[in-house]
């Protein structure tokens, strides 16, 4: 079986361009979660992480025509462009596998280009034609497992040799459609969101994009290998996590069964965290019954906020630099335990050998993924 | 056509419902869409009291899920492979106007074209792999080389493939089951004959 290496990577958040500058932010503690106006529904206002568009098109300008792309697009672009200036890409066979859950949804009924721009293929193929990748693009729009189960999608094509080597891409915007959308569930805080804290009250949004290569080829450095991944369904409730958390813990259990590895080999958890107070205890309650609890474990949603489609492929990128370094992040507004189980989850900045990490995320429609990546020593 | 018949598909296409063995219901072409599904549903005794509160996109994945499940094993390790050109795009349109004046948090969950898997697998009691695909056109090649990887990789014993398209009130609905990997190399090639087919 061929393996699958997590290759160059790039992250475009409202905390700066690039992986490097979005990793230094949250050593430094920053996050993108800034309060916004008062609503209806929030009239002490909510918080959540949007990009300027000025920001967008002043590093996009130097690259393309600003007024021939949405602001997601540009977003994409500007995230594979970095990707692509590090490595030497065939535009050819290379594939470009895009996860997103709404795309150009601030374009529903917007006349600013033609209706097909909301369509996620056509925006796919935008991105794509900017590069000029010769393969039409792979879309992936699974609610929140999108970007992970993109890199999974690109993965396993590669193992099974559809394609030699991929650019996944991720992208989701703040748009009014999802306030709104999220607004009404009422599932927002007030207050930036506490992952796992017993004060959790709900997500905060986040916008932002990223890409990652991978391929085949092992380099001479220490790298971090895609392993395997596994989606399972909860068949519960299309819109709130299971309550004993069997999905995920399906998830995981599988994972473990299909790549031979046990809870006490892995190093470190990226959890999904969103901060509700259903998926935050579901999730607890997988990893307890997986006797992961000891397991060291965070969110980065309180960095970016919930970036739905693109949060497992930026935390996935967070987490191979986190295991490059042996580097883990801390997971940021966390207090106090507010899972009916304990977790161990960071809370201050520490080094520890991490081989072996596991990557969960959880959706809408009741969807779950667990990833399994490794670190690969230098070779001599 | 004799050597198609092994293919277990359901279609919804143009106010009709066909099979492998032909057409299974039909109602006129000017009747709203959304009532054609109500009344194939009330048509196959179909007793799903959710269906009412579902989306078009879950009901027509629902409906055609329901008439494969009389014929094909779906259960449990089934996995759910989809796809389709518009996404959600016919509900967002109705949450967007819903926003004018009370967003409606029941209409907004379906604004993800995967509900209808999570709706599928409530239905049919499946917790195994999902993925949905979104393509400009139906692109078998893109669900059975998808399938094909999760069928032998153990991490799905059977796989229900769909391509489920809601776009300008027009269903173009096609689901089809493949019971492994030989079924599966043997409807390569077949499938976009299958789907274009019109059964009239």
């Amino acid at each position: 079986m061929r393996q699958v290496f997590l290759k160059s990577d790039s992250i475009i958040s409202p905390m700066g361009f690039g992986s490097g500058t979005n990793l230094q932010q949250i050593r430094l503690q920053q996050s993108a979660l800034k309060l916004q106006k008062p609503t209806s529904k929030y009239p002490s206002g909510y918080y959540a992480g949007i990009l300027d568009n000025d920001i967008i098109d002043h590093s996009f300008s130097l690259i393309g025509n600003c007024k021939n792309y949405s602001k997601l697009e540009k977003m994409l672009i500007l995230a594979i462009n970095d990707v692509v200036i590090k490595e030497s890409i065939d535009f050819e066979h290379t594939a470009l596998v895009i996860a997103t859950t709404k795309g150009n949804i601030d374009l529903l009924n917007s006349d600013a280009f033609t209706k097909e721009r909301v369509e996620l293929w056509k925006m796919a193929q935008v991105v794509a034609d900017f590069f000029e990748f010769q393969q039409k693009p792979i879309v992936v729009s699974n609610a929140c497992i999108s970007g992970g189960l993109a890199i999974k999608t690109a993965a396993d094509f590669i193992k099974y040799g559809k394609f030699d080597s991929a650019i996944v891409a991720a992208g989701d915007l703040v748009s009014d459609f999802v306030l709104s959308g999220f607004q009404s569930f009422q599932a927002m805080s007030e207050l930036a969101c506490k992952p796992f804290d017993a004060r959790r009250n709900g997500i905060s949004l986040g916008e932002a994009a990223a890409a990652v290569y991978l391929d085949t080829k092992p380099s001479e450095d220490t790298e971090i290998e895609f392993i395997h991944a596994v989606t399972t369904n909860d068949a519960n409730h299309i819109s709130g996590p299971s309550r004993d958390g069997e999905g995920l813990y399906q998830a995981i259990s599988r994972l473990k069964l299909f790549t031979g590895i046990s809870s006490e080999e892995i190093d470190f958890i990226s959890a999904h965290g969103t901060a509700t107070v259903y998926n935050d205890e579901m999730e607890a309650l997988a990893f307890s019954r997986s006797q992961l609890d000891h397991v060291p474990l965070h969110s980065l949603k309180g960095y970016l906020g919930h970036t739905l489609g693109a949060s497992a492929l930026i935390e996935s990128i967070m987490l191979k630099h986190g295991m490059l370094n042996n580097e883990m992040l801390i997971s940021k507004n966390f207090e106090n335990l507010g899972t009916s189980v304990p977790l161990n989850i960071t809370t201050e900045v520490s080094q520890k050998e991490l081989g072996t990490a596991l990557k969960t995320a959880s959706g809408f429609g009741g969807c779950n993924i667990a990833m399994l990546f490794e670190k690969t020593e230098a070779h001599e | 056509m004799s050597k198609d018949q092994h293919i277990d598909f359901i279609k919804i296409q143009n106010n009709s419902i066909t099979a492998a063995e032909g057409l299974l219901f039909q109602t006129e072409k000017q009747i709203d869409p959304f009532k054609f599904l109500g009344d194939a549903y009330k048509f196959f005794g179909i007793t799903y009291p959710k269906f009412f509160k579902m989306d078009g996109l879950s009901k027509a994945g629902l409906i055609a899920a329901e008439l494969l499940s009389e014929k094909v094993s779906i259960e449990k390790n089934t996995g759910l492979i989809f796809s389709n050109s518009s996404s959600s795009l016919d509900t967002d349109l109705r949450f967007q106007d819903s926003m004018k004046s009370f967003a409606s948090p029941s209409v907004f969950v379906y604004t993800l074209p995967n509900i209808v898997l999570g709706e599928i697998s409530i239905r049919h009691q499946i917790q195994s792999e999902n993925a949905f695909f979104i393509s400009e056109k139906f692109d078998p090649a893109l669900i059975l080389d998808y399938a094909e990887i999760q069928l032998k990789n153990s991490a799905c014993e059977n796989v229900l493939c769909g391509w489920l398209n809601l776009h300008n009130n027009e269903y173009d609905v096609f689901l089809w089951h493949v019971a492994g990997l030989e079924d599966l190399q043997s409807q390569r090639g077949q499938l976009l004959k299958i789907y274009a087919t019109t059964h009239e």
